[in-house]
Protein backbone atom coordinates (compact mmCIF):
# COMPACT_ATOMS: atom_id res chain seq x y z
CA UNK A 1 0.00 0.00 0.00
CA UNK A 2 1.24 3.30 -0.96
CA UNK A 3 1.76 5.91 1.63
CA UNK A 4 0.16 9.30 1.64
CA UNK A 5 3.39 10.90 0.52
CA UNK A 6 3.59 8.75 -2.61
CA UNK A 7 -0.05 9.41 -3.41
CA UNK A 8 0.46 13.07 -3.00
CA UNK A 9 3.45 13.04 -5.33
CA UNK A 10 1.50 11.05 -7.91
CA UNK A 11 -1.43 13.42 -7.82
CA UNK A 12 0.83 16.41 -8.09
CA UNK A 13 2.56 14.88 -11.10
CA UNK A 14 -0.77 14.10 -12.83
CA UNK A 15 -2.10 17.52 -12.12
CA UNK A 16 1.04 19.10 -13.52
CA UNK A 17 0.72 16.94 -16.67
CA UNK A 18 -2.92 17.94 -17.09
CA UNK A 19 -1.96 21.55 -16.63
CA UNK A 20 0.74 21.26 -19.30
CA UNK A 21 -1.69 19.53 -21.63
CA UNK A 22 -4.27 22.29 -21.17
CA UNK A 23 -1.60 24.92 -21.64
CA UNK A 24 -0.49 23.23 -24.85
CA UNK A 25 -4.03 22.96 -26.23
CA UNK A 26 -5.15 26.46 -25.28
CA UNK A 27 -4.20 29.00 -27.92
CA UNK A 28 -2.27 32.05 -26.90
CA UNK A 29 -4.62 34.71 -25.58
CA UNK A 30 -2.54 37.67 -26.74
CA UNK A 31 -2.84 36.92 -30.49
CA UNK A 32 -6.57 36.21 -30.00
CA UNK A 33 -7.08 39.55 -28.35
CA UNK A 34 -5.06 41.26 -31.04
CA UNK A 35 -7.10 39.56 -33.76
CA UNK A 36 -10.36 40.55 -32.08
CA UNK A 37 -9.21 44.14 -31.87
CA UNK A 38 -8.16 44.03 -35.51
CA UNK A 39 -11.53 42.66 -36.61
CA UNK A 40 -13.39 45.35 -34.65
CA UNK A 41 -11.18 47.99 -36.20
CA UNK A 42 -11.83 46.51 -39.66
CA UNK A 43 -15.60 46.31 -39.06
CA UNK A 44 -15.93 49.97 -38.12
CA UNK A 45 -15.00 51.44 -41.53
CA UNK A 46 -17.16 48.79 -43.17
CA UNK A 47 -20.23 49.83 -41.21
CA UNK A 48 -19.42 53.48 -41.86
CA UNK A 49 -19.12 52.66 -45.52
CA UNK A 50 -22.47 50.88 -45.39
CA UNK A 51 -24.10 53.94 -43.80
CA UNK A 52 -22.43 56.20 -46.30
CA UNK A 53 -23.70 54.02 -49.12
CA UNK A 54 -27.26 54.99 -48.10
CA UNK A 55 -26.69 58.41 -46.67
CA UNK A 56 -24.69 59.82 -49.54
CA UNK A 57 -27.31 59.26 -52.27
CA UNK A 58 -29.99 60.48 -49.87
CA UNK A 59 -28.02 63.64 -49.13
CA UNK A 60 -27.39 64.19 -52.83
CA UNK A 61 -31.08 63.64 -53.62
CA UNK A 62 -32.11 66.05 -50.86
CA UNK A 63 -29.60 68.60 -52.11
CA UNK A 64 -30.81 68.29 -55.70
CA UNK A 65 -34.44 68.57 -54.60
CA UNK A 66 -33.57 71.70 -52.66
CA UNK A 67 -31.69 73.11 -55.66
CA UNK A 68 -34.69 72.44 -57.90
CA UNK A 69 -37.47 73.40 -55.48
CA UNK A 70 -36.08 76.46 -53.72
CA UNK A 71 -35.80 78.62 -56.86
CA UNK A 72 -39.24 77.39 -57.99
CA UNK A 73 -40.76 78.39 -54.66
CA UNK A 74 -38.98 81.71 -54.90
CA UNK A 75 -40.34 82.19 -58.43
CA UNK A 76 -43.85 81.34 -57.19
CA UNK A 77 -43.55 83.88 -54.40
CA UNK A 78 -42.23 86.47 -56.84
CA UNK A 79 -45.20 85.78 -59.14
CA UNK A 80 -47.64 86.24 -56.24
CA UNK A 81 -45.90 89.44 -55.22
CA UNK A 82 -46.00 90.88 -58.74
CA UNK A 83 -49.67 90.02 -59.22
CA UNK A 84 -50.60 91.53 -55.84
CA UNK A 85 -48.60 94.66 -56.62
CA UNK A 86 -50.23 94.92 -60.03
CA UNK A 87 -53.63 94.51 -58.43
CA UNK A 88 -52.92 97.42 -56.08
CA UNK A 89 -51.63 99.56 -58.93
CA UNK A 90 -54.73 98.82 -60.98
CA UNK A 91 -56.95 99.66 -58.03
CA UNK A 92 -55.47 103.17 -57.93
CA UNK A 93 -57.01 103.94 -61.34
CA UNK A 94 -60.17 101.89 -60.97
CA UNK A 95 -62.04 105.16 -61.43
CA UNK A 96 -60.60 107.53 -64.01
CA UNK A 97 -60.84 111.29 -63.28
CA UNK A 98 -63.15 111.77 -66.26
CA UNK A 99 -65.51 108.87 -65.41
CA UNK A 100 -67.98 111.32 -63.97
CA UNK A 101 -68.44 112.90 -67.39
CA UNK A 102 -69.62 109.62 -68.88
CA UNK A 103 -71.90 108.69 -66.00
CA UNK A 104 -72.77 111.73 -63.88
CA UNK A 105 -73.49 110.96 -60.25
CA UNK A 106 -76.96 112.57 -60.59
CA UNK A 107 -78.06 110.24 -63.42
CA UNK A 108 -79.33 107.63 -60.98
CA UNK A 109 -81.69 110.11 -59.32
CA UNK A 110 -84.13 109.97 -62.25
CA UNK A 111 -84.53 106.22 -61.86
CA UNK A 112 -86.25 106.75 -58.54
CA UNK A 113 -89.01 108.95 -59.94
CA UNK A 114 -92.51 107.60 -60.59
CA UNK A 115 -94.07 107.49 -64.08
CA UNK A 116 -95.53 110.83 -65.12
CA UNK A 117 -98.37 110.92 -67.62
CA UNK A 118 -98.84 108.47 -70.47
CA UNK A 119 -98.48 108.24 -74.24
CA UNK A 120 -95.66 109.52 -76.45
CA UNK A 121 -93.20 111.81 -74.72
CA UNK A 122 -94.32 110.81 -71.27
CA UNK A 123 -91.53 110.50 -68.77
CA UNK A 124 -91.28 107.18 -67.09
CA UNK A 125 -88.90 106.72 -64.22
CA UNK A 126 -88.05 103.24 -63.11
CA UNK A 127 -89.68 102.47 -59.80
CA UNK B 1 -89.16 85.79 -26.83
CA UNK B 2 -90.63 85.87 -30.31
CA UNK B 3 -88.75 89.10 -31.05
CA UNK B 4 -85.48 87.43 -30.06
CA UNK B 5 -86.22 84.51 -32.39
CA UNK B 6 -86.83 86.92 -35.25
CA UNK B 7 -83.57 88.72 -34.44
CA UNK B 8 -81.64 85.45 -34.51
CA UNK B 9 -83.26 84.44 -37.79
CA UNK B 10 -82.40 87.80 -39.31
CA UNK B 11 -78.78 87.56 -38.13
CA UNK B 12 -78.50 84.06 -39.60
CA UNK B 13 -80.00 85.25 -42.87
CA UNK B 14 -77.50 88.11 -43.04
CA UNK B 15 -74.62 85.75 -42.33
CA UNK B 16 -75.81 83.48 -45.14
CA UNK B 17 -76.44 86.22 -47.66
CA UNK B 18 -73.57 88.62 -46.89
CA UNK B 19 -70.66 86.47 -48.19
CA UNK B 20 -72.53 85.96 -51.46
CA UNK B 21 -73.13 89.68 -51.78
CA UNK B 22 -69.45 90.43 -51.13
CA UNK B 23 -68.38 87.78 -53.64
CA UNK B 24 -70.71 89.30 -56.21
CA UNK B 25 -69.10 92.70 -55.65
CA UNK B 26 -65.58 91.28 -55.96
CA UNK B 27 -66.33 89.11 -59.00
CA UNK B 28 -65.30 90.67 -62.31
CA UNK B 29 -68.03 92.26 -64.34
CA UNK B 30 -68.77 89.71 -67.01
CA UNK B 31 -71.00 92.20 -68.82
CA UNK B 32 -67.87 94.13 -69.71
CA UNK B 33 -67.10 92.99 -73.27
CA UNK B 34 -63.35 93.51 -72.81
CA UNK B 35 -63.10 91.92 -69.37
CA UNK B 36 -65.14 88.95 -70.66
CA UNK B 37 -62.57 88.03 -73.27
CA UNK B 38 -59.37 88.63 -71.30
CA UNK B 39 -57.94 87.18 -68.10
CA UNK B 40 -56.75 89.23 -65.15
CA UNK B 41 -53.46 88.18 -63.52
CA UNK B 42 -55.31 87.71 -60.20
CA UNK B 43 -57.58 85.11 -61.81
CA UNK B 44 -54.56 83.22 -63.14
CA UNK B 45 -52.81 83.40 -59.79
CA UNK B 46 -55.89 82.05 -58.04
CA UNK B 47 -56.39 79.14 -60.43
CA UNK B 48 -52.83 78.40 -61.56
CA UNK B 49 -52.98 74.82 -60.25
CA UNK B 50 -56.34 74.15 -61.83
CA UNK B 51 -55.17 75.35 -65.25
CA UNK B 52 -51.77 73.65 -64.83
CA UNK B 53 -49.81 76.81 -65.44
CA UNK B 54 -46.24 75.83 -66.32
CA UNK B 55 -43.18 77.41 -64.74
CA UNK B 56 -42.30 78.91 -68.09
CA UNK B 57 -45.73 80.51 -68.46
CA UNK B 58 -45.55 81.81 -64.88
CA UNK B 59 -42.14 83.37 -65.58
CA UNK B 60 -43.35 84.95 -68.84
CA UNK B 61 -46.43 86.39 -67.12
CA UNK B 62 -44.21 87.71 -64.31
CA UNK B 63 -42.03 89.42 -66.91
CA UNK B 64 -44.91 91.12 -68.74
CA UNK B 65 -46.45 92.27 -65.45
CA UNK B 66 -43.11 93.75 -64.40
CA UNK B 67 -42.88 95.63 -67.72
CA UNK B 68 -46.41 97.01 -67.40
CA UNK B 69 -46.06 97.88 -63.72
CA UNK B 70 -43.22 100.34 -64.26
CA UNK B 71 -45.01 102.10 -67.11
CA UNK B 72 -48.39 102.33 -65.43
CA UNK B 73 -47.14 103.66 -62.10
CA UNK B 74 -45.31 106.47 -63.86
CA UNK B 75 -48.41 107.31 -65.93
CA UNK B 76 -50.57 107.27 -62.81
CA UNK B 77 -48.42 110.00 -61.29
CA UNK B 78 -48.85 112.04 -64.50
CA UNK B 79 -52.58 111.41 -64.45
CA UNK B 80 -52.90 112.62 -60.87
CA UNK B 81 -51.01 115.82 -61.63
CA UNK B 82 -53.06 116.47 -64.77
CA UNK B 83 -56.34 115.73 -63.00
CA UNK B 84 -55.35 118.17 -60.23
CA UNK B 85 -54.53 120.81 -62.85
CA UNK B 86 -57.93 120.26 -64.49
CA UNK B 87 -59.70 120.45 -61.14
CA UNK B 88 -57.88 123.70 -60.31
CA UNK B 89 -59.00 125.13 -63.65
CA UNK B 90 -62.61 124.04 -63.12
CA UNK B 91 -62.61 125.44 -59.60
CA UNK B 92 -62.40 129.04 -60.85
CA UNK B 93 -65.60 131.10 -60.71
CA UNK B 94 -65.27 131.78 -64.42
CA UNK B 95 -63.59 129.08 -66.46
CA UNK B 96 -61.50 129.56 -69.56
CA UNK B 97 -63.14 126.87 -71.72
CA UNK B 98 -60.23 126.42 -74.12
CA UNK B 99 -57.81 126.00 -71.29
CA UNK B 100 -60.12 123.59 -69.46
CA UNK B 101 -60.59 121.50 -72.61
CA UNK B 102 -56.85 121.46 -73.16
CA UNK B 103 -56.29 120.25 -69.62
CA UNK B 104 -58.94 117.60 -70.03
CA UNK B 105 -57.43 116.49 -73.29
CA UNK B 106 -54.16 115.83 -71.44
CA UNK B 107 -55.99 113.86 -68.78
CA UNK B 108 -57.75 111.82 -71.44
CA UNK B 109 -54.50 111.16 -73.24
CA UNK B 110 -52.89 109.77 -70.12
CA UNK B 111 -56.01 107.78 -69.29
CA UNK B 112 -55.84 106.35 -72.78
CA UNK B 113 -52.18 105.44 -72.35
CA UNK B 114 -52.91 103.66 -69.09
CA UNK B 115 -55.76 101.74 -70.68
CA UNK B 116 -53.50 100.89 -73.61
CA UNK B 117 -50.79 99.57 -71.27
CA UNK B 118 -53.39 97.54 -69.41
CA UNK B 119 -54.82 96.11 -72.62
CA UNK B 120 -51.31 95.29 -73.83
CA UNK B 121 -50.64 93.38 -70.62
CA UNK B 122 -53.90 91.45 -70.75
CA UNK B 123 -53.43 90.55 -74.42
CA UNK B 124 -49.88 89.39 -73.76
CA UNK B 125 -51.08 87.26 -70.86
CA UNK B 126 -53.84 85.74 -72.98
CA UNK B 127 -51.34 84.90 -75.70
CA UNK B 128 -49.17 83.07 -73.16
CA UNK B 129 -52.08 80.82 -72.17
CA UNK B 130 -53.14 77.82 -74.24
CA UNK B 131 -56.72 77.69 -75.60
CA UNK B 132 -57.49 74.91 -73.08
CA UNK B 133 -56.26 77.04 -70.18
CA UNK B 134 -58.35 79.95 -71.44
CA UNK B 135 -61.42 77.74 -71.58
CA UNK B 136 -60.75 76.50 -68.03
CA UNK B 137 -60.36 80.06 -66.79
CA UNK B 138 -63.64 81.08 -68.42
CA UNK B 139 -65.41 78.27 -66.59
CA UNK B 140 -63.65 79.00 -63.30
CA UNK B 141 -64.50 82.69 -63.57
CA UNK B 142 -68.16 81.84 -64.01
CA UNK B 143 -68.13 79.86 -60.75
CA UNK B 144 -68.71 81.74 -57.50
CA UNK B 145 -65.35 82.47 -55.93
CA UNK B 146 -64.46 81.05 -52.53
CA UNK B 147 -61.84 83.77 -52.15
CA UNK B 148 -59.15 81.22 -51.29
CA UNK B 149 -56.32 80.91 -53.81
CA UNK B 150 -55.69 77.37 -55.05
CA UNK B 151 -52.07 77.83 -55.91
Amino acid sequence: MRGDTELDALLRERFARLKEDDARRTPDFAPMLAQARRSIADARPASRLRVLRWALPLAVAAGLTAIVLIPERAADREFDRLVTEWSRTSDATRHAPTDGLLAPATAGLLDGLPAIGSGIGAFRGRL
Amino acid sequence: MRRRAWGTALALLMLTVAPGAVAAQVAPQVDDPIARTLFEPELIMQHRRAIELTDRQRDEISRVIKDAQGQVVSMQWDLREQADALATELNRPRIDLDRALDRMSRVLQTEGKIKQARLTLLVRIKNILTPEQQESLRKLRAQPSSGVPEG
